[in-house]
């Protein structure tokens, strides 16, 4: 078979991205393009699932099979996607009201499943579609641009969620920082398992606060204030060590660590575990790929299912 | 042959136990059994429950009315409960150590039947004793079965060198069970297949169980009838409706089912989780090598997610289902909206139990029609389905699966708690009977973008990811054929014609007979109309009643307005419902333009019996426009 190189071109879509000059997530959508095209992802194996919100649109400018879904839901559909054919490439992208707010409740559980997808959440605080209310990760006493006084409510952080959740591979980017991005998502593509990833992706309409200079001031990488940075879990022994010195830096709040936390593939996957509990050939014959009949007649033998509860 | 029964006793103390040994037993000298369980929404248990049934050599078996004629009992607070539901003929038994206790001795009867009770014995100038109201049934005709069931327990744990007093407690629903046997002149042998079945097949367990079912039968020296055995001819099977909608789902090719837990539809998931993986047809071609396939059953975290997990893997190409009752499907309405939207065919088992609100989660109701029909905000094609019994549980389950495939719309399938809780020794439905009719996906040789919404489709085609070698776009909002943003009005009103194309098309193939039933006679003056799990009733009724018809709704939407204006035009006609606004009769109105003559309901948390039909009926001749029905067996 003909092996394929594909580039970042190769998965933009015909339509040009519906965002405000300079608004952060144009630098999440590179990250992305150049993610896949160094993974070299079959466009039609992989599903973008999004929600509601400027992030959501996402989908839209990318040549990939996507799911633009309803507000909130993007991973429990993806969730679904997989879990009947866990061959796809699956990834998730939504903002903070998404994914945090309105979805908070399936972004933990997906945590706790382990299921091998990634998660991309692009943060910038505020809800832009709907003119700038405050985000769930806009923290208490910051007054944004669109509403009357400062925030009344306290943040969420994303990481220490995603930590607790237990998801297996937690990092942090910045948009504007496009090289370093795409090294994450490359990295949460590849993870076995749950992958977490927070953006900052500045609102350059409606957060005046949390601007390009704010970020740029507080932002530093991992592994270049400590060279020895080493988030990977190696062995089971490691996992409390690991997540201790994760919880460290995500607590961080003055300055504000960018790279990768933590990153676990000793945890079986929600995969391996069915497959090992219900159904040995689920990975190879999935709910998705199943013939479920022979010329109209069910492939299942009813009265063999049944022969239990025959008399 | 029909002989109607119940068993009851104290919640979550065996009387569920008894029942499946009961009518296993039953089932084993070759009877068929419909029955159905009733039981509180409560937690540690100990409130009255209880399984009503009839015995017949035919099915369908007739569906039971108000009142029995055999109660077989464990305590007091069960002879009291059904001191209404007995009548002159039927046989009560009962536990003769509880005859000098009153309602006030029972903590768990529901306090406004313990002042009936007393009102009643007041009036009657007794002191509400159970052996009073015993008394009370003996003088009007009820024959009685009295026995001090610990004394008799003990003395043949005697005989058979059992002491223990927690084995001998055990014992108990044998015991009961065989008193019942003795009535209806089964032997041991088939108490302990009833045993070996509710208990699993330890054969010292079932053994023992022979013993004290064949030392119980010798204390009653009367019997109500002799059933002999028989050999029915066909294969039978003992399920319930949650079962079999299970069974359904899986010989209609579902493979993932998402759900939250809910009473009454949880089982509904347990039942298809338990039998992962299947077993496979041996000419069922290439797959027959792997002898069984898996299937995905998956607990969310909310009905949300479940809704939405499914809606996943119906968009990767499985045939998915969530099932849930009133308060989950409350929460599933936007993604619905979005099934229909995105095209994305999903089935959803309704299992409507009593509301609104959290309401009676054990009980019946047939109060969300409405709202299956109009949930989810925007206009959008859909399905909603109805099935009455078991058997359609079972063949409905694969024609919705079908249809969520065909037409790419959300499939609402009603069912409720009284099918979801009935239990039945029946005969074994065909699956041949419906084909399973799949939608091949598309499959391009090489990658290509490909238009998710075409035009001049009505439905699209069946893009799947990683199997079409296509790149498609799904979208919630409103989009253009590639599935991007679209608010053109143009492009707009026509892309919003063709998604209600789909009701046209659902009109236009699915035959008349899986819309509407007629049963009775083609020209009936009165026509009775009903739908879901009133059927057995009316169905049941109608043998009494004679000269009436019997319009059967099943398609509740796209609604078959010209198929009930063909039937009803010109009649009289009494709609029966399980709910308080009679809401087929208010849907026809709307959607045929006939105006019913007479509506009866039914809201009190109890199924339709056949005895409320028949009064309803009777009513509705004398001139009644408004019926309610209020009995509460």
């Amino acid at each position: 078979m003909q092996v394929v190189k594909r580039t970042a071109a190769d998965y933009r879509w015909v339509r040009p991205p519906e965002w405000c000059p300079g608004c952060g997530h144009f630098g999440v959508l590179q990250s992305l393009y150049n993610a896949f095209a160094e993974l070299n992802l079959d466009p039609a194996n992989v599903v973008l699932v999004s929600g509601i919100g400027c992030s959501s649109r996402l989908p839209h400018f990318v040549r990939t099979t996507s799911v633009h879904a309803i507000h909130g839901r993007a991973i429990p559909y993806a969730l679904g996607i997989k879990l009947a054919n866990p061959s796809l490439e699956v990834v998730v992208v939504g903002g903070d009201g998404d994914l945090m707010a309105i979805g908070g409740n399936h972004l933990l559980h997906l945590g706790r499943r382990n299921v091998d997808m990634t998660v991309i959440l692009m943060d910038n605080s505020v809800y832009g579609l709907t003119r700038g209310q405050a985000g769930p990760t806009l923290p208490a006493g910051i007054k944004v641009k669109a509403v009357p006084k400062a925030n009344p409510q306290g943040e969420i952080n994303p990481l220490l969620l995603a930590l607790t959740a237990g998801f297996t591979f937690i990092a942090r980017g910045y948009s504007y920082d496009i090289k370093y991005t795409t090294r994450l998502m490359v990295e949460a593509i590849r993870h076995k398992g749950s992958a977490f990833v927070q953006i900052y992706s500045p609102c350059v309409t409606y957060n005046n606060v949390m601007t390009r200079e704010w970020y740029e001031k507080r932002i530093y990488k991992l592994e270049e204030a400590d060279p020895a940075w080493d988030p990977v879990v190696h062995d089971e022994r490691e996992v409390e060590l690991k997540i201790r010195k994760a919880l460290d830096k995500i607590v961080e709040g003055d300055r504000l660590p960018l790279g990768i936390f933590y990153k676990n593939e000793l945890v079986p996957t929600f995969e391996e575990r069915y497959e090992s509990l219900y159904d040995p050939n689920y990975r190879k014959l999935p709910p998705a790929l199943q013939p479920v009949e022979v010329d109209g007649k069910s492939v299942v033998d009813f009265e063999k299912l049944v022969a239990d509860r025959l008399l | 042959m029909r002989i109607s029964f119940l068993i009851g006793g104290p919640q979550g103390r065996g009387v569920e136990t008894a029942s499946f040994m009961f009518i296993y037993g039953v089932g084993s000298a070759g009877y068929y059994v419909y029955a159905r369980r009733e039981f509180w929404s409560n937690i540690a248990g100990g409130r009255h429950s209880y399984v009503v049934g009839t015995i017949s050599d035919k099915w369908p078996a007739p569906a039971p009315g108000n009142s029995v004629e055999l109660a077989l009992t464990f305590d007091g607070h069960a002879v009291l409960e059904h001191i209404f539901h007995l009548r002159r003929g039927s046989y009560l038994v009962y536990n003769t150590e509880e005859d000098s206790k009153t309602p006030d001795n029972y903590p768990m009867m529901a306090k406004p039947l313990a002042e009936r009770l007393k009102h009643f014995a007041k009036e009657q100038r007794f002191e509400p004793t159970v052996r009073n109201f015993v008394e009370y049934l003996r003088q009007n005709g009820v024959e009685v079965v009295g026995l001090p069931y610990n004394k008799h327990i003990s003395e043949i744990g005697r005989k058979i060198g059992v002491t223990s007093p927690v084995m001998l407690a055990r014992f108990v629903n044998t015991f009961v069970v065989a008193l019942g046997a003795a009535l209806l002149g089964l032997d041991e042998e088939h108490v302990a297949r009833g045993v070996g079945f509710a208990l699993g097949k330890k054969a010292d367990v079932i053994e023992q169980n022979k013993k004290v079912a064949a030392e119980a039968i010798k204390l009653v020296n009367r019997k109500m009838t002799v059933l002999q055995p028989r050999n029915p001819g066909v294969k039978r099977v003992f399920w319930n409706g949650n079962e079999a909608s299970a069974y359904g789902k899986i010989v209609g090719g579902v493979r993932l089912v998402a759900y939250y837990p809910i009473t009454p539809a949880t089982d509904d998931a347990m039942s298809f989780e338990r039998l992962i993986p299947f077993p496979i047809r041996k000419d069922a071609g290439e797959l027959a090598k792997l002898e069984k396939v898996g299937a995905v059953a998956f607990q969310a975290e909310d009905e949300l997610a479940a809704v939405a997990i499914a809606t996943g893997g119906a968009i990767a190409g499985a045939r998915s289902a969530t099932v849930t009752s009133g308060p989950g499907f409350s929460l599933m309405a936007e993604a619905l909206s979005m099934a229909g939207m995105m095209e994305v065919g999903i089935v959803v088992t309704l299992w409507m139990r009593a509301g609104p609100s959290t309401g009676q989660a054990t009980r019946q109701g047939q109060q969300d029609l409405f709202f299956s029909l109009f949930i989810g905000h925007g206009e959008y094609p859909k399905i909603v389905y109805a099935s009455g019994d078991l058997e359609e549980v079972f063949l409905d389950n694969i024609r919705v699966a079908n249809w969520a495939e065909r037409y790419r719309v959300p499939v609402i399938h009603l069912v409720d708690k009284n099918l979801s809780n009935t239990f039945t020794v029946m005969p074994l439905p065909d699956p041949s009977k419906v084909k399973i009719e799949t939608a091949p996906p598309v499959v391009y040789p090489q990658t290509k973008e490909a238009e998710a919404y075409p035009l001049e489709e009505v439905v699209p085609p069946r893009l799947l990811p990683g199997v079409s070698n296509a790149i498609f776009h799904l979208n919630s909002l409103e989009h253009d054929p590639e599935g991007d943003p679209e608010e053109d009005p143009v492009m707009v009103s026509r892309m919003f014609e063709r998604r209600m194309q789909k009701l046209k098309l659902i009109e236009g193939e699915i035959p008349p007979e899986e819309k509407v039933l007629y049963f009775g006679p083609a020209d009936a003056r009165r026509v009775i109309v009903g739908w879901g799990s009133t059927k057995p009733a009316i169905l049941t009724a109608l043998e009494e009643l004679g000269d009436v018809g019997f319009l059967y709704v099943k398609m509740m939407y796209p609604y078959p307005a010209d198929l009930v204006r063909r039937y009803l035009e010109g009649r009289e006609t009494l709609f029966i419902e399980n709910n308080y606004f009679g809401q087929l009769a208010m849907i026809t109105r709307m959607f045929a333009g006939v105006e019913p003559t007479a509506v009866a309901v039914k809201f009190n948390g109890r199924p339709i019996t056949t005895d409320d039909v028949i009064e309803a009926y009777r009513k509705f001749e004398a001139g009644q426009k408004t019926i309610k029905i209020e009995s509460d067996l």
